[in-house]
């Protein structure tokens, strides 16, 4: 008797588990082949857009920067657990030519080892001054606000010049040390 | 409890996530030797997979000799991989592992090749991929070699070398959890009851550290327990069952279950209890859905009848709500509502295009497509709809951006015409070769001075003037010479001289060396002063060259971005077309289904009125007319 119960509920459970599980668990097939076709144009679409996009990429680069005007400023974080970044101005020749805020997503990028690409612009050849103002949170949470200055001397050469925070951990302090990379 | 809430979709997403993360350079490891890396990084690391492909294919077209070339490539191989394109992938991952790259990088290019042939279903290409990877794994990628080659495995139908894999992993690890979960489902479903139980209960048991290891011990529970039903053990079921969490979104199943392992069991007043707690849960809820049944069996089953009559006319009349609140759905699904929430209200934020949609659509349609949203086709499906959106995005702005540099173009070949006469006439350019000579002279005059120690040469004009007042008192000593006696004023005037020659002497070596550098930055300015008339002189000779050479870049890009535009629209045409499908076979489903349980409330009802009125008949009293 026990047994026969067991069975006509098992029977009820598996019916009803049936409809739960069929009808929603099988990916629809038809659609499964034509996504399948689809995404071999979608490849080659995104293949195509990506050279297209760096064609003129470039083009515009070297329209609008021109090889030996080209001046650009990075910025990378190699002591997050030091200062946390709100935002930086940078200023050439006194004039203020970026300013960035930080959203949480862009520090951790930067924090997790990415390069900004803070300016990119046009330098005549000669001596420039380059000022770079930090603000953020230092050790113990403190609001700290630091700049650091380099004069660099542009050629008809692309520039290209990294500002980067380090920590002193002696000093328990960050650093902002500017990078002129060859 | 919002059952459709965007935490418990990014429970089901997130579990996605892990299982599908693309294949990256080992993040500890990172070290930026190029400015080119370190940018497609920071673009990779908020999902710009756009930029950071760009960024890496620019480097390589205008900087080839980059300083970090291995790990340039290693990084757009798997940027390729995440981004979709296969193809491209795969030849990186190829030239990596062929060429005489470092063990690093052979051993995750071969990685990310095993990843991307298992992804491809070439599973045996995928298997022979890892065997070449030697020991410079670290541990967490390492544990995600060995569930690879788990699942390999099991597509191979090898369960004995899939659970000797299992067993190899070190540490802990969310990838061991992943693997035995999945080995666990696949052999409870061969068959091998035991052994599948056992890693499930492993699994249904673990302390989660991530939402994404919660929902997988919540899976592993909820799987175990349906193996324990099928084996006839319904106490260690409900055990399982009751291990899921209460708000996650396997606790309808869960709750479903324990009611019908104590359903089994016989103790239905037991049962009760979970489905009318899945009472106060969404209806549209499959789980919800089915104790709505459930309810009024299980009263049958008690003796309640009347109450069981109750509840199926209930049923019954929430199946006919739900279907026609359904039918508003097709409709919606149909007028495009769903696609338009869908599309991220910033074409123009990559960022906005996450490989995973951890938020839910603002659409009506959303409780009746709620799992289908958090299934892998359907998120693959919506990547490829926003990647569209982008490309189209991305076209548009160079269409925009082209007649731009058309006229930038003009306007500097304009500004060279005007200017080039200015240029060429300006006779400051001309005076370069007079400098140049008088420099020369400069110079001999400077060794002049040197050989013939010429110190009155370097003399100030002070100097010179006192030298001259000397010299015309000298001449009115000689006039008195004889007439008078001068030898007085003449000592003076010897001590005088002496002072003013000692004087220019021993300022004679600063003041030659002084004379050295100004001739040095004279040699300098006039070096930059060539220099900077050699590179204007080039400029303009090569303008009108440059400016057809960006005429040529220039032309024929229209073109191109409109026969690209047009193909990405009727891409998104047909993607469109198989999201609308999806979502309409989804409703479809839930359609047959609540049809199906309204067939069974209905068939139930009649049953119940049918046997009722019998047993009133039944013990009716005898009719009038029978009486005497």
């Amino acid at each position: 008797m026990r047994v026969k119960r067991i069975k006509q509920t098992l029977l009820f459970m598996l019916a009803s588990l049936w409809l739960t599980t069929v009808f929603a668990a099988n990916p629809p097939a038809k659609e499964a082949v034509q996504q399948k076709n689809l995404n071999k144009k979608i490849e080659s679409l995104k293949e195509e857009v990506l050279q297209l996009n760096r064609d003129l990429f470039i083009l515009e680069e070297d329209l609008l920067f021109p090889a030996n005007t080209q001046f650009s400023v990075f910025l990378s974080v190699d002591a997050a657990q030091l200062f946390s970044l709100d935002s930086v101005q940078l200023r050439i020749d006194d004039k203020v030519v970026a300013n960035h805020l930080y959203t949480e997503r862009e520090l951790q990028a930067l924090k997790r080892g990415g390069v900004q690409r803070l300016y990119i612009g046009n330098l005549p050849s000669g001596k420039h001054e380059l000022v770079a103002f930090f603000t953020g949170q230092g050790p113990s949470q403190r609001d700290y606000r630091r700049g650091t200055t380099i004069v660099i001397d542009k050629t008809t050469e692309p520039q290209f010049v990294e500002l980067k925070i380090t920590g002193n951990t002696t000093k328990e302090q960050p650093e902002f040390t500017v990078k002129v990379w060859e | 409890m919002r059952l459709f809430s965007n935490s418990i979709f990014l429970n089901l997403v997130t579990a996605l996530l892990l299982v599908m993360s693309p294949v990256l350079a080992d993040e500890k490891e990172v070290v930026v030797k190029d400015l080119s890396y370190g940018v497609a990084l920071y673009n990779f690391y908020q999902d710009k997979y756009f930029s950071a492909i760009n960024e890496l294919l620019v480097a390589r077209e205008t900087r080839p000799g980059t300083r970090q070339l291995d790990d340039n490539e290693l990084l757009l191989g798997s940027l390729y991989l995440s981004y979709g394109l296969q193809q491209e992938a795969d030849r990186i991952f190829k030239v990596l592992v062929d060429e005489k790259t470092s063990p690093y990088t052979r051993d995750r290019a071969w990685f990310n090749l095993a990843k991307l042939q298992y992804q491809l279903g070439l599973i045996h290409d995928a298997s022979l991929a890892l065997q070449h990877i030697q020991d410079t794994l670290p541990e967490n990628r390492d544990a995600e070699r060995l569930n690879l080659l788990t699942n390999i495995y099991l597509q191979e139908q090898q369960y004995d070398k899939a659970l000797e894999t299992v067993s190899e992993f070190r540490g802990s690890s969310a990838w061991e959890d992943y693997a035995e979960f999945n080995l666990g489902v696949t052999l409870a479903k061969q068959g091998r009851i035991e052994e599948g139980t056992s890693l499930l209960d492993t699994v249904g048991k673990i302390d989660p550290a991530t939402p994404e290891l919660a929902a997988l011990r919540d899976k592993a529970n909820l799987a175990l327990g349906f193996a324990f039903m099928r084996m006839d053990q319904p106490q260690q079921a409900g055990d399982a069952f009751r291990r899921v969490r209460l708000n996650g979104p396997l606790s309808n199943k869960a709750l479903l279950g324990i009611g019908w392992a104590w359903n089994v069991q016989q103790q239905y007043k037991q049962a009760l209890v979970p489905w009318l707690e899945l009472q106060t849960r969404s209806p549209l809820d499959p789980a919800v859905q089915e104790s709505l049944l459930a309810i009024p069996y299980t009263m049958e089953k008690i003796d309640k009848p009347k109450l069981a009559l109750v509840n199926y006319t209930k049923a019954n009349k929430y199946y006919e709500e739900q279907l026609q609140e359904l039918e508003r759905t097709i409709t919606a699904i149909q007028n495009g509502e769903l696609l338009r929430a869908l599309r991220p209200s910033n074409l123009g934020d990559e960022t906005a295009l996450s490989i995973y949609h951890s938020k839910l659509p603002k659409s009506i349609t959303v409780p009746y497509i709620y799992t289908l949203l958090a299934s892998e086709q359907f998120q693959l499906a919506l990547n490829n709809y926003q990647d569209l959106l982008y490309l189209q995005y991305v076209l548009g702005r160079w269409g925009r951006y082209l007649p731009a540099f058309n006229l930038m173009l003009q306007e500097r070949r304009r500004a060279y015409q005007q200017k080039l006469p200015e240029v060429t006439g300006d006779v400051r350019l001309k005076q370069l070769q007079r400098l140049q000579r008088e420099r020369d002279q400069l110079a001999a005059e400077v060794t002049r001075i040197e050989e013939q120690q010429d110190m009155l040469a370097l003399a100030t004009d002070e100097e010179l003037d006192t030298i001259d007042l000397l010299q015309s008192i000298k001449q009115r000593l000689d006039t008195l010479s004889g007439k008078t006696d001068t030898s007085e004023e003449l000592a003076k005037y010897r001590l005088f001289y002496g002072i003013v020659y000692w004087e220019i002497g021993s300022d004679y070596v600063p003041r030659t060396w002084q004379l050295k550098k100004q001739l040095k930055e004279l040699d300098q300015a006039l070096a930059d002063a060539r220099a900077a008339n050699t590179s204007l002189q080039a400029a303009w000779s090569k303008a009108p060259v440059r400016f057809e050479g960006f005429s040529s870049r220039i032309k024929g890009q229209d073109n191109r971005i409109n026969r690209l535009q047009q193909q990405v629209q009727n891409a998104l045409n047909e993607q469109q077309h198989i999201i609308q499908s999806l979502a309409l076979q989804e409703v479809y489903q839930q359609r047959e289904r609540l049809k199906a349980y309204q067939v069974r409330a209905k068939f139930a009802q009649a049953r119940l009125y049918d046997t009722m009125s019998k047993n009133m008949e039944a013990s009716k009293p005898e009719s009038k007319t029978d009486r005497p």
